[in-house]
């Protein structure tokens, strides 16, 4: 496989990724299990060059840390904080992105 | 001259260099690479970053600009860790890596054989432990967090079993480089690597560690 097709196929990944944890977050929001699927894209994402979907997964993680650490579930605020989260790292890493270093005109 | 307010620039949006009055075509010029909190250009013919100067309201879509000028670092640093390290200068080495992440697992061996090298790759530490008995692997690139055995467990039975063989732990937990020697003597690792992997700094550990077994 090329650079490029691997590439390719972590950006593929990520949205199944990505889908898992929004299931995951609707569903028993588990702080614990949520903290490992995202410190997983943590390192991932930068190692394929998306440092966006790693600066945004490792502040998800550290949130899911505090709560795990706390020994309590994630409060209301925290999941919404997540689900926002997620919409970025999911536009951090879509194909759409923009090729060049142009910001996306509206 | 200073943009302010929640207005976007034109587009195209051509301004004069404040330091020598060339014509900067905003959205073609270089990202400036000090990443300092509001993005900016370069101007193409003085070199001069404006990143004081020029105050851009930031948006989601100056986000995704940042990101990829990140992107673009980093496959420039691909490309000079590539160049540096001819495919020649390590090509009887083989490297083992070991990580439960298939997506890491391939682009890491993906570099390495473009660096020349000989890759094996093992998803767990048990399956790491049957290819270092049976293969020998001149060095292991492994992970520090695992399902079951994990990377600190296998380091050490892998010096207990060799301690020629070059052990490299990198861990997405302990990034910061004040941990690197901590984490070193806790692994009986002969290096540390931070992820995301930067494979420069690979590149660099592997040369080194090199040097010392010649």
């Amino acid at each position: 496989m090329t650079l490029e097709e691997l590439q390719q196929r972590f950006l593929e990944g990520l949205q199944h990724r990505l889908t898992d944890l929004t299931q995951l977050l609707v569903g028993s929001a588990d702080p614990d299990l949520l903290m490992r699927m995202f410190h997983s894209l943590a390192g991932i994402g930068g190692t394929y060059g998306f440092h966006g979907v790693t600066d945004m997964s490792r502040s998800c993680e550290n949130l899911c840390l505090k709560a795990t650490y706390e020994q309590r579930p994630l409060t209301a605020a925290e999941v919404h904080q997540l689900e926002e989260a997620i919409v970025g790292i999911r536009a951090a890493g879509s194909p759409d992105r923009p090729e060049s270093g142009r910001p996306v005109e509206s | 001259m200073v943009l302010k307010g929640t207005e976007m620039p034109p587009s195209p949006a051509n301004l004069p260099c404040p330091n020598c009055n060339a014509t900067i075509e905003i959205y073609s010029a270089k990202w400036c690479y000090c990443l300092s909190k509001n993005l900016s250009v370069i101007c193409p013919s003085c070199r001069s970053c404006f990143c004081k100067l020029l105050d851009y309201p930031r948006a989601a879509d100056w986000k995704l600009a940042l990101q990829k000028l990140r992107e673009w670092q980093t496959e420039e640093k691909f490309r000079r860790a590539l160049e540096t390290f001819p495919a020649s200068a390590f090509n009887s080495s083989t490297v083992l890596i070991v990580d439960d992440d298939e997506e890491i697992r391939l682009i890491a061996g993906y570099t390495l054989r473009e660096m020349g090298y000989r890759t094996l790759t093992a998803a767990d530490a048990s399956e790491a432990l049957a290819i270092v008995v049976q293969q020998r692997p001149d060095f292991v690139l492994t992970d520090a967090l695992m399902p079951k055995l994990d990377g600190r467990q296998l380091c050490h039975r892998i010096k207990r079993l060799d301690p020629t063989i070059k052990v490299i732990v990198m861990s997405a937990v302990y990034t910061k480089s004040r941990y690197r020697s901590e984490a070193i003597k806790q692994f009986q690792a002969d290096d540390y690597l931070p992820k995301p992997i930067d494979f420069r700094h690979l590149h660099d550990v592997l040369q080194k560690l090199s040097k010392r077994a010649a």
